[in-house]
């Protein structure tokens, strides 16, 4: 039972080390240049204290949100992709094919929208 | 598992396949088309694949009703038998939903002339889109897929209602609706899983829907979950105290989205009331008597008082919220499956001429309005009975069905209403609905004395409504007083439902 989580455990150690590692690193190796701008609190590139009701771009959160769009998408490619010899072998790789061409058909689709309405353009 | 779809299995989805591709093709063309080829192309299009989903809407009706042989086997493949209903109950809905969404477009058209960017496609893909979401509300089997179909056509008309940008009220209004819708899906996706924690499934019959009398009341978990569902439906549907949104809304958006709310959102929410009605935890039962008579009286009292007209019908939408749920206690509240049965047809009656009626009185407002945004008052509709004597008439015609005067089908919707509220042994709540009528009577009267009893403004203009308009204010004003006639026309396509 508990040796069923050794990688997971192993993962940890990996990831925790990973961390340490490189800020280690780059205290050792790194050069400090204090700015205003890298003292204060970063927040996507927003100035973090001013008016509330002061205009701000909008361009940051247009690109977050087309980005995460096609994250989701390549979250279900890559598990079908791997899969797929299987579930062809199962019989329903016509079936899952024709779904996931489907799938991407439609976020095509939303690609052509946003690039034709020039939501893609930074300026 | 087996990954195929069978014949049954795409006819039970026709509607929506059209509708999807539709909705698709009409984004397409928006791309790549030229304005004015667009402007020519896109409504007619759309026309064209609303009526295809309608038709096919209306022939699942035909084959799944007894007494037909036109599909020997109806049951469908092992794919979307856990999630979807192949029932006449599932069809009547598409057909309700496909016919409001094309009615809506069709007033629309003349709208979009006077609005100064006629967005073209977006609105109209949109547009196609709503039907689907609440198609999949209604047909769903499985709570998840409810879910699904609630965000679908909730997205849309949070995009929709504020489609005119540039002005104040319609973001006020997109900003209220798509924070509070945006609050009540969570909670519905809150309600849902408080259910599977409690019962540890979300299909919808084996929760105990209506169908499986005798099996044993939600407790616990699933109970908190049933009541939290049913909070984000009577949050839909504008039933009052949940309602604080709908006035401000409806006044923001654009006239023929405001029609599509108040009918499709109110239709689809009560679908699905009734198929989870079951989920509704036993030990406040009692409180939907009470919320009816809550929004009768919020809504009667609030319409009293208002100079807007879309107000006022925001208002007269929360009060007919009200009438339905009156209704809706012989279901929760009923002994034995004649209640039950009766009560669901006098719902979807009252939904299908509440529909109709609202509109026949939205899509004369939107012939109405115009740019400046003050036309829409008891002001600016006096004296039209002798400006334009159609709309007026039109208009009239709705104001009466919607009071629930005899020879408009309104009658008929909320007799059937109260005989089953009655029957089921309901009388408070059917007497205070009987009462909020009669209160109801005096502002829908006051749209009538606007239009015939007091002398017209010098100067108003009104645009013209093209073709499609018209032909949508002339049926629905025709089928207001043809089933309020004839009432069994729509009376006897309802009697094969079953849940």
């Amino acid at each position: 039972m508990l040796a069923d989580y050794v990688p997971i455990l192993i993962l940890l150690l990996v990831v925790i080390g990973f961390v340490v590692f490189n800020l280690a690193v780059s205290e050792i190796l790194g050069r400090r240049r204090a700015t205003r701008g890298k003292a204060s609190t970063y927040e996507c590139g927003i100035d973090p204290e001013t008016n509330a009701r002061g205009r701000f771009s909008v361009k940051f959160f247009l690109v977050a949100v087309l980005f995460i769009l096609f994250d989701i998408e390549s979250v279900f490619l890559i598990p079908l992709g791997v899969n797929l010899k299987a579930f062809a072998a199962a019989g329903a790789g016509t079936f899952l094919l024709v779904e996931m061409i489907l799938f991407m058909v439609v976020l095509g689709l939303g690609l052509a929208y946003i690039w034709r309405k020039g939501g893609l353009e930074w300026d | 598992m087996d990954f195929r779809l069978t014949t049954t299995d795409l006819h039970a989805l026709l509607p929506l396949v059209i509708l999807s591709a539709g909705a698709c093709l009409v984004l397409l063309i928006d791309l790549f088309l030229r304005e004015e080829a667009r402007s020519r192309v896109l409504p007619p299009l759309t026309s064209l694949i609303l009526l295809g989903a309608l038709g096919a809407g209306i022939e699942q009706y035909i084959s799944l009703s007894p007494g037909s042989f036109r599909f020997p086997s109806e049951r469908l493949g092992p794919l979307l038998t856990p999630i979807w209903r192949h029932q006449v109950f599932t069809a009547v809905g598409a057909i309700l939903l496909c016919g409001i969404a094309l009615a809506v477009h069709w007033i629309s058209t003349s709208w979009l002339r006077e609005e100064d960017r006629p967005a073209y496609g977006e609105y109209q893909c949109l547009l196609l889109l709503f039907p689907i979401g609440t198609i999949l509300l209604i047909g769903a089997r499985n709570l998840m897929l409810a879910f699904v179909g609630l965000e679908i056509f909730s997205v849309a008309l949070y995009v929709l209602t504020a489609m005119r940008r540039t002005r104040s009220r319609a973001v006020e209004a997109g900003l209220k609706y798509f924070l509070l819708g945006a609050f009540a899906a969570a909670i519905f996706l809150y309600g849902s899983a408080l259910i599977y924690a409690g019962k540890g499934t979300l299909d919808l019959p084996d929760l105990g829907a209506i169908s499986r009398e005798g099996l044993p009341a939600p407790v616990g978990l699933a109970a908190l979950g049933g009541g939290i569902l049913f909070l984000a439906l009577f949050f839909k549907a504008s039933v009052a105290p949940f309602h604080m949104w709908t006035p401000d809304v409806y006044q923001g958006a654009p006239t023929p989205i405001t029609a599509l709310m108040s009918t499709g959102t109110k239709t689809a929410a009560f679908f699905l009331l009734i198929t989870a009605a079951r989920l509704f935890p036993h030990e406040i039962l009692p409180l939907i008597p009470i919320l009816a008579i809550v929004s009768i009286l919020v809504g009667n009292a609030g319409a009293l008082r208002q100079t807007d007209l879309k107000r006022l019908l925001a208002y007269s939408g929360v009060a007919h919220a009200g009438y339905l749920l009156v209704a809706y206690c012989a279901i929760a509240l009923g002994q034995g499956h004649q209640d039950a049965h009766t009560a669901i047809r006098a719902i979807l009656y009252y939904l299908a001429v509440y529909g109709i009626t609202n509109l026949a009185a939205f899509g004369v407002l939107a012939w109405l309005e115009r740019r400046e945004e003050s036309v829409l008052t008891f002001e600016g509709i006096r004296g039209l009975g002798r400006r334009n004597p159609f709309c007026a008439a039109v208009l009239a015609l709705a104001a009466l069905s919607l009071a629930g005067i005899p020879p408009t089908a309104g009658f008929w919707a909320k007799y059937q209403v109260f005989a089953a509220a009655l029957s089921a042994g309901q009388t408070t709540a059917a007497v205070v609905g009987i009462l909020g009528s009669v209160v109801g009577l005096y502002y829908y009267l006051r749209i009538l004395v606007a239009l015939y009893f007091e002398p017209a403004p010098e100067e108003a203009r009104i645009p013209a409504a093209g073709f499609a308009g018209a032909l949508t204010l002339g049926l629905s004003g025709a089928a207001i007083l043809l089933f309020g006639i004839f009432p069994s026309l729509l009376v006897d396509p309802l009697i094969h439902i079953r849940l």
